[in-house]
């Protein structure tokens, strides 16, 4: 009975132990081959092609570094595809946006130069004119800030100053402009001392950009301001009770060109919270909007104290 | 492999595999509780054979069929209802390997369950004390009879899951168990070599000697007249064909 | 290189007498969503069941990834995610451990596949939530968290959006863009509602009674379908000088040399052509666009229009 049994268990286990290794090596060899299917497809230009292992797999963390090759490959692929693409949508846009001011402005003076118009109707052509030559002008400087900094080509000058001091310098000079808009507005700025390393510019900037897009867009009639301190950051808070922004729209604005408005009749040129949001980045800062429609809209911009 | 393993997963948390345990428990104490109270000297209790055998025939004789006819039901039906066979199919997954891992997880609950009420046994021999013959040779032997039950019993409801794998509910199959086990129940011995259960029976003494007065009593005491060669060889034959079948039919179940 | 990733010929379903599908030929090109557009029991489920070889086909071909797909499933469904109908998991189980099952069995792109899958879905790893306490929109997640497990390059999306709330919607249509640009996926999906597929697919094919009425890019239809009047004329200067003076339209853009857009399209055209050629500037062409989507759908499908 038992030399019988033993030899019984032992040829058993011989057995299964052979099955395990023939399944096992089919299994690698269905791998390999997959592998090899999967990297012909890779080569040719597919990186979005994955090898799938299991856990158990010998083949596992070839698989896992194919795939990880594959990823970084097809990250840069993408983001050299959108950069393409938003470059194509820029220059579309703009020459939309520079010909119609242009197209228009042509025709006001061509009727100026062939005496179409006399006196005071004159006159007020020469004034369109001026003002959509002005625009134009603003439109061709914003953009040419954005190309520079998208091409990170900017020079900042940080230096440390009192960022209370210096907001309250900003504010100060935007107060006739929303008087003359009828715009209430209130500022919480503390009165001590913040010091904080920034680029007195590019902050002027950032904050004169998210002013300038409530008068223009809100739609409201009130503007606050709030500034929140502490140790590890500073908090600039600028909301208005303006028409506010649709759910579907706020993942969007900090893009370039991107306009609420579906149609063109707009007059910002959609490069104002694109130009902050790369100002805000220049000082590891982030910009963040929220919104309910018909409240109006928030935005919320954070600068680390150690820059 | 991996697909048995997850099979297993997938049982965690889940009552009716604790309520299966609980029932076998039950029946493996009830039998130990007899063991109790039964005087050595009576010939019904004078051996560990004759406790083991008692727990095996509790076990195997209604218990175990009607309980992985159920279990084999909810194993194929619970994946159509909760919409998941479709999430393994495209994965892919054969219907075949399906099959297989399902049955493969039958035959392991079956062997479970039986060395559960082995283990029971043999702590019950223990405790009730008094067995002389409980050594070795005799737990090696209870231990094949259990080894067998386990295998030999799923191998014989295959017929049964095939009518699982054909269903759309529940009711058919398990009534289908029951009706399963009438004949076995009335003319156990005459049906040997043509209906697997009893041609399970069949092949228990064997196995083991204790067995064979356990099959006795069962039969009645008649004879038996088919081979235990011929018990197995139709116990396979109808095994794979249900096997076969049920692959089949599978296959052209669309989704 | 054949960029198709599903391109199916004639494909054809019939249960009994019933054609559920009926020569449809769709063609889903890489790296875009394609949406597959209908109503209820229009056949858009069968078609994706027959892809995905739930369903046998009656008759006609399926390929994908460019090659036939009989008998090279083992090959091309592991580079497929899907869903279909509702998502089907073990109630028994957490979110979780219903993903590590999924994971288990079809092996991964990379060791902690599930924890990734779970964050971009936002459901957290190792909740002890089991499956059967899910909402239906935990639910839609945890199936789209399973669909993108071993980062397929094929999508196939299934009403991903049954069922949601409004915000709900929102967030996965969001995703789903994110799956196409950041990921470059490529992404094939089914809705009954209009408003969804406008917003989320690049190509769209319109489905009724199980057969293909129309396939074509999304932008080619939002040409034909929003609405402006497209102003072909001589002199786009003076046209601008008129336009802005006589009528105050400030609504426009110049699209080339001789064509402007008009988004105002209550203008009264006849005055404007009429004071146009005052000035001397010949128009060459003034056409009205103002079909809707929904007006357009309604004429290919025969008056019913789609939800």
């Amino acid at each position: 009975m038992s030399l019988n049994s033993f030899l019984l268990i032992a040829l058993c286990t011989a057995l299964l132990a052979v099955l395990f290794f023939i399944t096992k090596l089919r299994r690698v060899r269905g791998q390999l081959s997959i592998i090899e299917e999967a990297l012909e497809d890779i080569k040719s230009g597919n990186p979005n092609r994955r090898v799938l292992a299991r856990k158990s797999d010998m083949t596992k963390r070839i698989c896992y570094a194919i795939n990880e090759i594959a990823v970084k490959n097809q990250s840069q692929l993408i983001q050299q595809k959108q950069s393409e693409q938003a470059y194509k949508r820029l220059m579309t846009s703009l020459s939309h946006d520079v010909k119609t001011p242009l197209a228009s402005l042509f025709g006001y003076l061509d009727a100026v130069e062939n005496g179409l118009v006399a006196g005071e109707e004159k006159e007020a052509y020469i004034h369109v004119a001026v003002e959509k030559a002005c625009h134009l002008k603003h439109f061709v400087e914003a953009l040419f800030e954005w190309v520079k900094l998208d091409a990170k080509e900017q020079v900042f000058h940080f230096e440390l100053c009192d960022f209370n001091e210096l907001t309250r310098n900003i504010v100060a000079e935007w107060v006739p402009t929303l008087e003359r808009n009828h715009f209430e507005y209130d500022f919480d700025i503390p009165e001590d001392e913040y010091f904080l390393r920034i680029d007195p510019h590019s902050y002027t900037r950032i904050l004169n950009n998210l002013f300038q897009n409530v008068l223009m867009h809100s739609g409201g009639n009130k503007l606050t301001l709030k500034l929140l301190e502490n140790e590890q950051q500073v908090e600039i808070i600028i909301s208005d009770n303006g028409k506010g922004i649709s759910s579907s729209d706020i993942p969007h604005i900090f893009e370039r060109m991107y306009q609420c408005d579906s149609s063109r009749s707009a007059r910002g040129n959609g490069l104002g919270l694109s130009i902050t949001t790369e100002l805000v980045n220049a000082h590891n800062g982030k910009i963040k909007a929220d919104s309910n429609p018909g409240t109006g809209a928030t935005f919320t911009i954070l600068f680390p104290k150690a820059l | 492999m991996t697909i048995i393993f997850t099979e297993i997963l997938k049982w965690k948390r889940n009552k009716t595999v604790w309520g299966i345990f609980i029932l076998t428990a039950i029946l493996g104490v009830f039998a130990v509780e007899r063991a109790c109270s039964i005087s050595r000297s009576s010939p019904l209790m004078d051996s560990f054979g004759d406790l083991y055998t008692l727990a095996f025939k509790n076990l195997t004789s209604l218990f175990l069929p009607i309980v992985l006819g159920m279990f084999a039901t909810t194993l194929f039906f619970d994946e159509q209802k909760n919409d998941t066979l479709k999430g393994l199919l495209i994965i892919p997954i054969s219907k075949a390997q399906l099959y297989f891992s399902k049955i493969a997880v039958v035959i392991f609950m079956s062997l479970g369950l039986c060395l559960f009420t082995f283990v029971i046994c043999i702590v019950g021999g223990l405790i009730a004390g008094g067995f002389t013959d409980l050594n070795t040779e005799t737990i090696l032997q209870a231990g094949l009879l259990f080894l067998a039950g386990g295998v030999l019993i799923p191998v014989a409801m295959l017929p049964i899951i095939f009518l699982a794998t054909l269903s759309k509910g529940y009711i058919l199959p398990i009534g289908a168990v029951l009706l399963y086990l009438v004949p076995v129940v009335l003319a156990p011995s005459e049906l040997m070599g043509l209906h697997p259960l009893a041609s399970v029976m069949g092949i228990y003494p064997h196995i083991s000697p204790a067995a064979i007065e356990m099959v006795n009593s069962w039969t009645g005491n008649a004879v038996i007249t088919a081979s235990p060669m011929t018990c197995s060889v139709s116990l396979l034959a109808i095994g794979i064909i249900s096997t076969i079948v049920s692959v089949i039919v599978l296959q052209k179940k669309t989704f | 290189m054949c960029s198709y990733v599903i391109e199916t010929k004639r494909l054809t379903k019939k249960y009994g007498e019933q054609t559920a599908v009926n020569a449809v030929n769709i063609h889903v090109e890489k790296g875009r969503i394609y949406g597959l557009l209908g109503r209820n029991g229009a056949g858009k489920t069968t078609i994706m069941k027959m892809i995905l070889g739930l369903t046998p086909v009656t008759s006609g071909e399926i390929d994908v990834f460019g090659q036939n797909i009989k008998g090279r499933e083992k090959r091309v469904y592991p580079r497929i995610g899907a869903i279909i109908e509702t998502p089907g998991f073990y109630p028994n189980l957490t979110g979780t451990e219903n993903l590590e099952i999924f994971a288990k069995l079809r092996g991964t792109a990379a060791p902690n596949a599930v924890k990734n899958a779970l964050d971009i879905v936002g459901l957290p790893y190792r909740d002890k939530k089991l499956f059967s306490k899910y909402s239906l929109g935990m639910k839609q997640r945890l199936g789209i968290a399973n669909a993108i497990l071993h980062d397929p390059e094929l999508l196939i999306l299934d009403e991903p959006t049954n069922g949601l709330d409004p915000i709900g919607i929102a967030e996965v249509r969001d995703f789903i863009k994110d799956l196409s640009t950041e990921r470059g996926k490529t992404i094939l999906i089914s809705s009954h509602i209009l408003s969804e597929i406008a917003l989320l697919a690049d190509d769209i094919g319109i489905i009724d009674h199980g057969v293909l009425l129309e396939e074509n890019s999304m932008e080619t239809l939002k040409r034909k379908n929003s609405k402006y009047i497209l102003l072909q004329v001589s002199d786009i200067p003076k046209t601008s000088l008129v336009l802005e003076r006589r009528f105050g339209v400030t609504d426009y853009s110049v699209q080339d040399d001789h064509s402007l857009r008009i988004y105002n399209t209550s203008l009264d055209m006849a005055a404007v052509n009429k004071a146009l050629v005052v000035q001397d500037v010949a128009v060459i062409s003034s056409q009205l666009c103002n079909d809707t989507l929904e007006d357009y759908f309604k004429k290919i499908t025969g008056g019913e229009g789609i939800a």
